[in-house]
């Protein structure tokens, strides 16, 4: 019987050792190659906050807009697909999470959050002016989505989305806060900026975006126009003021349409309606190149004429040019002349891409006469390669310039068969997010390609 | 249900001895019996088996015993009382001689010696087992008689017989054989091990050997023979279908690839579903690293074992057969026993193997049309320089060359349509003779021998092995030492050293443009790859790919690589460097208490470098990865072993002990980019780079305990239990429970000696888990990356001369628990007719709850994903192994061993507000669902009514449900292996049948060959223009009836039925069952003859022919559907591009000396 007794006792020893000892292993558990949130200082976030803005403008969304928009054309593959409006729910979906909302957002945030603490306004300042890029291009696309429930983590797993009316209103605050905020005392000044740009430089660039905000809402609101001239007087006044974030000529550090370009050659092409549109127009080398099989294609690996297609092309953050597009439409809208701020549109934009002033002239003297279709189909020209959310944005609003849609692109994702509107929720949301998600697409009345969001109602 | 060697005996008898003597009780009630009856009682009715000499025993004699569960020593005593008769018990055997103090008292009992005319004379010879290695205490006995003797401790042996008599050499676990003495005075016999017999041993968690009919629990032993003949270098591959819901999935035929392994499906959706393996009781590292959608296959790191030096394998299933392995040891565990040394003089074994691979099943192309697409509604031939990926272009027939020798692209020139060129026809080309044979060579050599003090076992291995794709290679180097030494009685050390290196040459395969498979099935018929060369050839002639202004000749002008241009210029190596060592004691103070103490190592290095040449389609302007892992794993543990009688009915077993490991990784990754010398694969040869550091720690400690209580030799019951302290477990609450009981009943015991042999019930029930992943518990910042990809690199930083972090995607959580899998086992094993016919029934149901799993949460929240415990995968199946002897005679012999398993892995739970978890995707998904099984494959589906019928449009043509669903269930209905094994004299012959009914895989690969229109069903259909699609109209509800053209040019490229849905179509048009028979392995093995080596210094040696896949039944349109893109991970049943699997011949020679 003594080895039931020696069993009890092992037992007994080992329960006992396993109820009181806890074993301890210090900091093993602890990653030694990544911070925690506690040592990282709010000048190597902006970093990563701006390269990411930057990379949304240009990167999915961008070419999304930019083969709606006719300025590109799939060649094959899914770029083929999308070119005929096969756009599902899957395609965006992680630009939508690690593009935008544990991107360059929750980037935002983060430093929206810090800075408050440590009382960082300036840095703050253009934190909310990022946020509200970021949110323009997602309420560009989706329309309603979350925004005042979003980035809380745990505590709000499921947050609900905004009407895209109050997401515009969102914008405007974050983008006055932004400039109260560099207006502000701040003796650390703008921490972490690869841009460089003086206070008041971000400062104006503010006021050109509530300007193309506004404008945004031209079909929306009566008033749009107005307001987004009342913002004008303070906002970018010239190539110089401009911002630009700078990518650099390397793979690591590359614009990601040049990235495209050498990582997926020729998959994406200049599509037939702008290489026609193009034709005479001093810029159309500078956009694109004739192969000898007679496509044009936007990128060409050792070819430093096209502009947009360097490792290291420039992004704007709001261009002069916009900014004086924004103008001369707003002028017109409100019975004024815009003439003169529309060649000062196409001249800055001209000479930002470097061509010479005769050039100009030359092509300015043949400008059509001014309406609201020339001043959207010289921006459309304009916009080419910086700005592509905002040529979708513009035809949305306006419908020019006046595209033929892809005679392949009817299907259940576009079952009219028109120039997309938006595109679908994606299937992350779908998932993890189901009710909320219904409910955005049920007040919105469907989610399909071809159904509208509330500020582009068709025409 | 395999047999067990020699080897395993010895040891056991070195570690058990005695204790069946001990342990056993005898009833005998013989008023009226001869000694002979008795001795005939005894053996039927235990494992005892006399052995005697009938001159010197009296077997004729009258004797009177009644006894009740007596030792075996009291019997003995009694029965042989009052003659001249010693005895002695050596565990099971029994000897019987004449005592030598006695006088001539041998009398000559047998009376059919009568008749018989000759004079005996003196037998001898040699008893060896199949490596050539002496067997002593063999029994030779003349059939019909009692007469015998035993082989000594060289395995020699004399006995006097007649002409006329038979030889029967028996011996535990070893094949009986006969032998007609006729004129011989010499015979050597080699015994091979025995199927038919009870497997004596098996080897249960750590290393503790049980006899069969004490376990609770399924145990399967696969033996050395049986991973032997396989032709696989990759042990995990040599398991499948061995064993009764083992499942082994290889991702492709590269050489080295990696190979998918469960062990009762799948248990955790974020975690390893692989076993633990264990290598003589220290587990060892069996990851892989770099199996993603694109890339090169990476091996799993089992691979570095030879399995030349396996004696045998266990394969511990359920949850109670691993308690004792605690929280390591959630997916089952693979215990590898490995050779060891031996008594006797040394002994060489020499193994030669060559062996030829070619690829097996490949999808069908087209070879009918021509590169291009409709232009302006005219199906217009478009040539390489024009970059157009498809093939729906003219029909070849309808071109010809222009035989201008100056075009780059073609020696017979650029194609024209038909009279305006030179009129040379237009060829097509069967991009198949790419593939090459791959050819491997494989010698080991070992060397095994000792004293009764001091055993050893020394081997090396050599293995090369080039791959049916040029350029590539897989090598490895083994060498291995294991030495053991009883400095005193009560204790032994012990010692093994494994050195390995291994690694290769791997080529690009998968979802990337510079992948194999992608360039050559996308390839156009009308393209010449090769340029007139093929295979090895055509790679390593610049001029096939590399046009003369540096660019590449492929069919779209570098957009995808030409299959020769990325094996010659992609290349990516690997260089692994690997140490497992072990130290162990063994200290026997009381004879029934065991002290022993394991301490194992095992260190790696792997140093991997791959290079993108400039004007590759990846990467124009060239890259290089240098990746390094390092990889140590210490494991030490001390356990008390207890085996003793409580009471004369009662046995007790005990195991207690302490358990630790501990865990170190460091992967560091240099990337460079932008190459200016081409083909310089060095990272000072780059413009920019960007390098990467992870580290992965980890440290458990464990105390154990597990007791057995026998009664009887017939009940058994056992309870387990292990208590884990984790480091990546919050600190306040970091240890974990794992426990089990069980039962088994051998109620045979209480029948009557009948038909049915053997009997036994035996049910577990068990409790284990599994821990968190290191660096769970805290959210991190990570050095940033701006992406997604969408199709290239992110901007990763440093960059722009700056440092920038962001918060990572991931939240942690300080609350994390272990996962908790509870799993109960019922089982049944039944022999009958001597065993010949064996029937073992397993049904088993575990249920894991509390999953770790990175659950998707809204992007939203700022967060993608955090950590939670949640989430309940079940798991239930039945697994049933058969076996059937249905011929035995002298010569012949036909053993049939069938494992069936059929099982459902289905997710019940996952978190709240979480519909699914994505393990892979890649167009379509491998996810995890509730109500699904799990890896459910996930994707774009067509709409359906509520019927389910397809929802046609006006325009004819199926419409697309604009949500993505559920397509496919990867998990297969049943698999079966059947294996007959044909022995006819020298010969055997031996066929593994693997039979597999149902899984899915997506396709991947066909759905985007029939976009380019390369396939052979888009040269088949595209004329088709009366195709009626079967379903309802969507707007009036009726069977659809409009036809439609399936590729009418005058509609456009995208309007064609492979292209209008997209790239890749709809993903559940792709997704097929994989039912499959395949004759995996057969070989036959020819001994070479005694007659033939006793002339030589040989002891033996045989030759054996094998195959492997030699033959594949299955539906499926891609490649062998035996694949799985991302190898070894948790996701499975996609295929997209993946390489082909390869069938092999192979030839090997062994020799012991």
């Amino acid at each position: 019987m003594k080895y039931y007794k020696l069993t009890t006792v092992f037992f007994t020893v080992l329960f006992s050792i396993s109820l009181l000892v806890s074993c301890e292993y210090d900091d093993l558990n602890q990653d030694p190659t990544r911070p925690g949130g506690e040592s990282v200082p709010l000048v190597a976030i902006v970093p990563a906050m701006q390269t990411q803005t930057h990379r949304n403008i240009v990167s999915e969304l961008g070419r999304y807009a930019g083969i709606i928009m006719q300025q590109w054309q799939g060649f094959d593959a899914q770029q083929l697909e999308y070119t005929s409006y096969v756009i599902g729910e899957s395609e965006p979906d992680a630009v939508w999470n690690l593009g935008f909302y544990t991107g360059s957002m929750r980037d935002a945030a983060d430093i929206i959050e810090r800075a408050t603490m440590t009382n960082a306004l300036n840095t703050r300042g253009i934190a909310k002016i990022y946020m509200a890029i970021n949110l323009g291009l997602v309420t560009n696309a989706w329309g309603d989505v979350p925004y005042s429930e979003a980035f809380l983590g745990q505590e709000n797993l499921s947050p609900k989305y905004d009407d895209q009316e109050e997401i515009y209103a969102s914008i405007q605050m974050l983008l006055s806060e932004a400039i109260d905020d560099l207006n502000a005392d701040d003796i650390s000044g703008i921490q972490g900026d690869l841009l460089n740009g003086s206070n008041e430089q971000w400062i104006s660039a503010a006021h050109s975006l509530k300007a193309r905000f506004y404008l945004e809402q031209t079909s929306v609101n009566p008033n749009a126009a107005q307001l987004a001239l009342d913002e004008l007087d303070m906002a970018v006044s010239s190539n110089t003021e401009q911002l630009n974030f700078q990518f650099e000529n390397t793979q690591n550090g590359g614009n990601p349409l040049a990235l495209f370009g050498f990582q997926r050659i020729n998959t994406i092409i200049i599509d037939d309606f702008f290489v026609n549109l193009m034709m005479g127009d001093p810029r159309m080398d500078l956009y694109m190149t004739e192969t000898d099989g007679g496509n044009f294609l936007y990128f060409q690996a050792n070819n430093p004429d096209l502009f947009w297609a360097q490792l290291n092309s420039p992004s704007p953050v709001i261009s002069y040019s916009e900014t004086k597009f924004i103008e001369a439409e707003a002028l017109a809208r409100t019975g004024e002349d815009g003439t003169e701020a529309l060649e000062e549109a196409v001249r800055a934009n001209m000479t930002y891409l470097g061509i010479t002033s005769s050039e100009i002239d030359e092509y300015l003297n043949n400008l059509p006469s001014i309406s609201i279709q020339t001043i959207i189909l010289e921006k459309y020209k304009a916009m080419y390669g910086q700005a592509p959310m905002q040529v979708w944005n513009d035809y949305r609003r306006t419908g020019f310039p006046d595209l033929i849609p892809n005679p392949n692109g009817v299907n259940p994702l576009n079952p009219s068969g028109i120039v997309p509107r938006r595109l679908l929720y994606t299937i992350s949301q779908r998932l993890s997010n189901p009710n909320e998600y219904q409910a955005a697409i049920d007040s919105q009345g469907g989610h399909l390609l071809d159904d509208d969001i509330w500020v582009f109602p068709i025409n | 249900m395999k047999l067990t060697v020699f080897l395993t005996i010895v040891t056991l008898f070195q570690i058990h001895a005695n204790t069946y003597s001990q342990n056993k009780k005898i009833t005998l009630y013989m008023p009226n019996a001869t000694v002979a009856e008795v001795i005939r009682e005894i053996e039927s009715h235990s494992d005892f088996k006399f052995l005697l000499n009938r001159k010197e025993v009296a077997l004729d004699k009258e004797v009177s015993i009644k006894m009740e569960k007596q030792k075996i020593e009291t019997v003995l005593t009694e029965l042989f009382s009052d003659t001249n008769v010693e005895w002695q018990v050596v565990n099971k055997q029994i000897i019987l001689k004449k005592r030598k103090a006695e006088g001539n008292f041998s009398q000559d009992s047998t009376s059919n010696t009568v008749n018989k005319l000759n004079a005996q004379f003196m037998v001898s010879g040699k008893v060896t087992n199949q490596d050539g290695l002496p067997l002593p205490g063999v029994n030779v006995i003349i059939k019909g008689s009692s007469a015998g003797t035993q082989t000594d401790f060289d395995g020699n042996y004399s006995i006097e017989a007649f002409q006329e008599d038979i030889l029967i050499f028996s011996f535990v676990g070893l094949q009986t054989t006969e032998y007609p003495v006729g004129d011989r005075r010499t015979i050597n016999v080699v015994m091979s091990p025995d199927s038919a017999t009870l497997e004596e041993v098996v080897v249960t968690a750590l290393g503790v050997k049980s006899t069969p009919r004490s376990v609770s629990y399924a145990v399967e032993n696969v033996t050395a023979e049986d991973i032997e003949n396989t032709g696989e270098t990759n042990l995990v591959n040599s398991l499948a279908s061995k064993a009764a819901g083992v499942s082994v999935v290889s991702s492709s035929g590269s050489v080295g690839a990696s190979s998918n392994i469960r062990i009762r499906g799948n248990t955790s959706i974020n975690r390893s579903n692989s076993p633990l393996f264990i290598v003589d009781g220290v587990p060892i590292d069996n990851s892989s690293v770099g199996n993603g959608t694109g890339g090169a296959d990476n091996s799993n790191r089992a691979i570095d074992i030879n399995q030349n030096d396996i004696a045998s394998i266990d394969v511990l299933k359920g949850t109670a057969a691993q308690t004792l392995y605690g929280l390591r040891a959630a997916n089952g565990v693979i215990i590898i026993t490995t050779k060891k040394g031996q008594t006797g003089a040394p002994t060489v074994a020499v193994s030669s193997t060559i062996q030829f691979s070619e690829v097996s099943q490949l999808p069908n192309l087209q070879k009918e049309f021509a590169q291009g697409r409709p232009i302006d509604g005219v199906t217009t031939y478009r040539g390489p320089e024009t970059g157009d990926g498809f093939s729906w272009g003219p029909r070849i027939s309808s071109l010809e060359y222009d035989g201008d020798t100056s075009y780059p692209y073609s020696r017979f020139g650029r194609l024209v349509p038909e009279g305006e060129g030179n009129g040379m026809p237009a060829n097509a080309y069967d991009h198949y003779d790419f593939f090459v044979t791959g050819v491997l060579n494989e010698e080991n050599v070992s060397v095994r021998g000792g004293s009764d003090r001091i055993k050893y076992y020394v081997s090396g291995g050599l293995l090369n092995q080039t791959g049916i794709v040029p350029v590539e290679e897989f090598n490895r180097k083994s060498f291995r030492a294991d030495v053991s030494a009883k400095l005193r009685d009560d204790f032994e050390l012990s010692a093994s050293g494994n050195y390995v290196t291994s690694g290769g040459s791997r080529v690009q395969r998968g979802s990337n443009v510079s992948g194999v498979m992608l360039g050559l099935l996308r390839t156009t018929p009308s393209f010449d790859n090769g340029n007139g060369l093929t295979g090895r050839d055509a790679a390593n002639t610049t001029s096939t790919y590399l046009l003369p202004d540096g660019g590449q000749r492929s069919y779209r002008a570098g957009i995808y690589d030409n299959p020769y241009w990325t094996v010659a210029k992609n290349p990516s190596t690997d260089d692994v460097k690997r140490f497992i060592g072990r130290l162990s004691f063994e200290y026997r103070p009381l004879d029934w208490a065991t002290l022993r103490g394991t301490l194992g190592y095992d260190q790696y290095s792997d140093v991997r470098k791959a290079g993108v040449d400039i004007n590759s389609a990846g990467n124009p302007q060239g890259q290089v990865s240098d990746l390094t892992l390092f990889s140590e794993d210490i494991n030490s543990q001390l356990l008390l072993l207890i085996e003793k009688d409580i009471s004369d009915d009662i046995t007790f077993n005990g195991v207690f002990g302490y358990d630790g490991f501990k865990t170190e990784s460091l992967t560091r990754q240099a990337i460079g980019n932008n190459l200016t010398i081409p083909g310089f694969f060095h990272v000072s040869n780059t413009a920019s780079q960007s390098v990467f550091e992870d580290v992965g720690r980890k440290q458990l400690d464990a105390l154990l305990a597990d007791i057995k209580l026998g009664y009887n030799n017939m009940l058994f019951i056992n309870g387990a239990f292990r208590n884990d302290w984790s480091s990546t477990l919050p600190d306040d609450n970091n240890d974990f429970i794992s426990y089990s009981v069980g039962g088994s009943f051998v109620f045979s015991e209480l029948l009557k000696p009948g038909f049915l042999n053997y009997a036994k019930l035996r049910g577990s029930y068990g409790k284990t888990g599994n821990d968190a992943p290191a660096f769970g518990t805290l959210t991190y910042y990570n050095a940033a990356n701006a992406g997604p990809g969408g199709f290239v690199s992110g901007n990763q930083f440093p960059i722009f001369s700056t440092v920038a972090f962001e918060r990572a995607e991931q939240l942690g959580n300080a609350e994390i628990r272990p996962e908790s899998t509870k799993e109960y086992e019922l089982g049944a094993e039944f022999r009958f007719w001597d065993s010949r016919f064996r029937l073992d029934l397993t049904y088993y149901n575990k249920e894991t709850t509390d999953q770790i799993i990175s659950v998707d949460q809204p992007a939203v929240t700022g967060f993608t994903s955090r950590v939670i415990n949640a989430g309940v995968i079940s798991n239930e199946g039945w697994e049933v192994l058969a076996f059937i002897n249905p011929i035995r005679t002298d010569n012949f012999n036909w053993n049939i061993d069938i494992n069936w398993t059929t099982y459902e892995n289905t997710t019940l739970k996952l978190a709240e507000n979480v519909e699914s978890v994505t393990l892979q995707d890649i167009s379509a998904s491998s996810r995890v669902i509730v109500g699904e099984s799990y890896g459910v494959i996930f994707g774009s589906r067509f709409a359906r009514n509520e019927n389910g019928e397809l929802l046609i449009d006006d325009s004819g043509y199926p419409l697309v449900d604009t949500e993505e669903g559920v397509i496919g269930d990867p998990i297969p209905d049943w698999n079966a292996g059947i294996r007959n094994t044909l022995s006819y004299k020298n010969f055997s012959l031996s066929a593994l049948l693997d039979v597999r009914q149902g899984g899915d895989v997506w396709c991947g690969t066909c759905a985007v060959i029939d976009y380019f229109g390369t396939s052979q069903v888009t040269a088949e259909q595209r004329t088709i223009t009366d195709y009626v699609f079967e379903g309802v109209n969507v707007n009036t509800g009726q069977p659809n009836t409009t036809e439609v053209a399936l590729a009418n040019p005058e509609n456009g490229i995208n309007s064609y039925r492979w292209t209008r849905y997209g790239f890749g179509g709809v993903n559940e048009d792709y997704v097929f069952d994989t039912s499959w028979v395949r004759l995996r392995e057969a070989s036959l093995t020819y001994q070479l003859p005694s007659s033939l080596l006793d002339a030589t210094f040989l002891n033996s040696g045989s030759i054996t022919a094998s195959g492997r896949n030699l033959f594949l039944i299955t539906d499926y349109p891609g490649v062998d559907p035996e694949t799985n893109l991302t190898g070894a991970s948790n996701a499975i049943g996609l295929d997209y591009f993946n390489q082909p699997n390869t069938k092999s011949y192979a030839l090997t020679f062994k020799l012991n000396f």
